[in-house]
């Protein structure tokens, strides 16, 4: 026990790294979620094309290989960028293809004949978006961006191998010095699953509350 | 209908189709359909299923394009601009304000299942027409009221039968004032029983003088309320006139025989 | 302005390739091994005794909710202080990727036995059917064709996987890259040629699913 508390400040530091890092890329994911779905439901062809190239190349290489491209290969042409951002940019766009599918699905879902009758109350399309296919999408994207919400923040233990210090970088830390394994990657785990699975049943709490239509 | 008395009579006709066609998919859907639609008049269309009937409604509110010929809603072009010979489609804006001024019932209803039916009725109303919130719910409560549903103004629309659904989506049509009304197949999705519920506020709308477009297969609805009876088949106006013209003196042979379908149902 | 130079690259392609060859066959064996653990864990879960269930419900919830790389070093340091010194990097991975597959696989599984018709286990329990012998005639053939996709899918989310055992220096494809970059600084090149090497097995492992799925499907 007298370990764990004098691990305790590395381990704080990674955790809150870790959190930091997750947020961050979930926002940049979000972000990049909303303008590829956009294109992918009402683009140009030209617009539609690169952002399906892009979902689909994300979802055929693995994170990590973005992530040491990412961080060997700007510092190659010219641009210096900290571990961490570097982490937040490749992961940043994972989140994102995977986002754009998520929010495409979850507006296609809505029944056809609904946007026909918006349409013909004289609604624009922004007021379509806004007032028929949000609330609407926003029940049906919840639960897979919960889950997303969890990969990530599991993923988010690769940085640990550009060293950039967060919880699992912390950890292996912590075990390098006081050669604990079990008890430490114990704590890790806990703390991941802590995380982890407060993030779904909220997800589901809320999941229940909006979930009416 | 109170717009009908204020504005002067610059147009007779409300709708005008000239040589209206539309092609999809290699298919030719409309083949050149005229038809003019006078103020307060209500249209009753027939046909087979395939001659057209919907696409023609789904048209004049542009929630299809089309290829040829020309629609003109209260004189205005219907979905494009023309200059100089050429055809522009028009602004999402534009088309949007013209769709305000044309009502539409669907089939399937298509209530917003995720408001109420007072929430249903107040979005265009506020949306579009612009009114204050209390404004839009005077107006809605007192639409839903007309159609006999003004105790159900909280209900949301799992919660209502198929017949009370439709007459809140004719409700949330006719609130905003329109123009002209398009019905597409109103009560072919209903059980029998809630026909007559839907049909009756549909005979009300017309008897207040509103211009209604009615695609139906309910002939005793059209024999009783409608002005006119046009009868589509693949694509073209096969005949038309009055009721009991169309219904008791058949002339085209394809007349004759959509309606021997129909034998004891008018 | 960077001076492309894909020469390097080349040299060692087959360094890539023999890494992708692995990155392959580790995927395949931790998906048999995954599954043999899933299918134990689903029917546990199904069929078993209230104790049980809690532990295959723990197992699963835990490793859903902890990253890969973790249970790798678990395993791989971990294992060792416990007694268990006999696994070298690529086992200790190829365990601990089993272990993260099985979680996974025996929720896919558990879907697949669900999915079995009421209607088809009550003909073959009157037929006098043990519930050994439905679970062998009935429920594993119907279920196989079921979970058939979702095992594809899971497939090419392990080879993907199979990058984090660079961090254990196993010598798979993002090893491979790692090494050539160290060797040759050609960064952009060699990240550029693994990721369509991981692109194109990707695709060509989806198409042989497609193609296995056609010829394995039955008119349900």
């Amino acid at each position: 026990m007298p370990m764990i508390l004098a691990g305790l400040p590395l381990i704080l530091h990674g955790l809150l790294v870790t959190a930091t890092i997750s947020l961050a890329v979930l926002l940049l994911g979000t972000v990049l979620g909303i303008f590829g779905s956009l294109s992918l439901l009402y683009g140009a062809n030209v617009l539609r094309w690169c952002v399906r190239i892009y979902v689909d190349v994300c979802r055929s290489i693995p994170h990590l290989v973005l992530i040491f491209a990412i961080f060997y290969g700007l510092p190659a042409l010219g641009l210096q960028v900290p571990a961490i951002v570097a982490g937040i940019l490749a992961l940043g766009l994972f989140c994102g293809a995977h986002m754009s599918e998520i929010f495409r699905g979850g507006v296609e879902s809505i029944p056809h004949g609904q946007m026909d009758a918006a349409k013909s109350i004289g609604l624009t399309f922004a007021q379509r978006l806004r007032h028929i296919i949000f609330p609407q999408a926003l029940g049906r994207i919840l639960p897979a961006w919960v889950n997303t919400a969890v990969e990530i923040v599991k993923s988010s233990s690769l940085v640990s191998l550009v060293s950039v210090v967060d919880l699992t970088m912390a950890i292996q830390q912590i075990v390098g010095r006081t050669r604990e394994a079990l008890l430490f990657y114990a704590v890790a785990a806990m703390l991941y699953f802590a995380i982890n699975f407060t993030l779904s049943i909220t997800g589901r709490r809320l999941e229940r509350k909006l979930g009416h239509g | 209908m109170a717009t009908a008395d204020a504005i002067p009579e610059v147009n007779r006709n409300i709708v005008v189709l000239e040589g209206l066609a539309k092609r999809f998919a290699a298919a030719d859907i409309l083949r050149g359909v005229n038809l003019e639609v006078t103020r307060g008049e209500v249209l009753v269309i027939i046909g087979p299923s395939g001659s057209g009937k919907t696409t023609l409604l789904r048209c004049i509110n542009f929630l299809e394009d089309y290829q040829g010929g020309r629609i003109f809603v209260d004189g205005e072009l219907v979905g494009y601009e023309e200059a100089d010979g050429k055809r522009t489609r028009r602004s999402d804006a534009a088309i949007a304000r013209m769709r305000a001024d044309v009502g539409m019932v669907f089939q399937s209803f298509n209530l917003f299942p995720h408001m109420t039916a007072l929430d249903n009725v107040m979005l265009g109303l506020c949306s579009v027409r612009k009114l204050s919130a209390a404004a839009a719910r005077c107006s809605a409560a007192s639409w839903l009221e007309r159609v006999g549903l003004g105790d159900k103004m909280a209900a949301f629309p799992a919660q209502l039968s198929g017949g009370q659904q439709q007459r809140v989506a004719i409700a949330r049509a006719v609130a905003m004032e329109p123009k002209v009304m398009l019905f597409d197949e109103a009560t072919s999705a209903l059980d029998p029983e809630l026909v007559n519920e839907v049909l009756g506020v549909m005979a009300d709308l017309a008897r207040s003088g509103m211009t209604m477009l009615v695609v139906t297969h309910e002939m005793r609805f059209a024999r009783e309320v409608g002005h006119r009876v046009v009868f589509m088949d693949q694509g073209v106006i096969v005949e038309q006139g009055k009721p009991q013209q169309i219904f008791d003196r058949p002339e085209s042979d394809r007349l004759q025989a959509f309606l021997g379908h129909f034998a004891g149902n008018s | 302005m960077y001076q492309f130079n894909w020469r390097p690259v080349f040299d060692n392609f087959d360094l890539l390739l023999k890494g992708l060859g692995l990155a392959v066959a580790i995927a395949l064996l931790s998906l048999t091994i995954g599954s043999l653990i899933g299918l134990a864990a689903a029917f546990g879960r199904t069929h078993g005794p209230p104790p049980l269930q809690c532990l295959t419900t723990a197992y699963v919830e835990l490793v859903r909710n902890i990253p890969l790389l973790l249970i790798i070093y678990f395993v791989y340091f971990g294992l060792p202080l416990l007694g268990v010194s006999m696994l070298d990097n690529l086992w200790s991975f190829v365990l601990a990727l089993a272990l993260y597959a099985g979680a996974y696989l025996t929720e896919i599984f558990r879907a697949g036995i669900a999915g079995v018709g009421k209607g088809h286990i009550d003909a073959a329990r009157s037929l006098g059917m043990t519930r050994l012998q439905v679970i062998r005639h009935i429920t594993l053939p119907l279920m196989a064709r079921v979970v058939l996709p979702s095992l594809g899918n899971t497939l090419i989310s392990l080879f993907k996987d199979t990058s984090v055992a660079s961090a254990i220096a196993v010598p798979e494809l993002t090893y491979g890259a790692i090494r050539i970059n160290v060797n040759t600084w050609r960064v952009i090149e060699v990240y550029l040629v693994v990721a369509a090497l991981y692109l194109a097995t990707c695709y060509a492992i989806a198409g042989s699913l497609r193609w296995i799925e056609r010829r394995w499907a039955i008119v349900q």
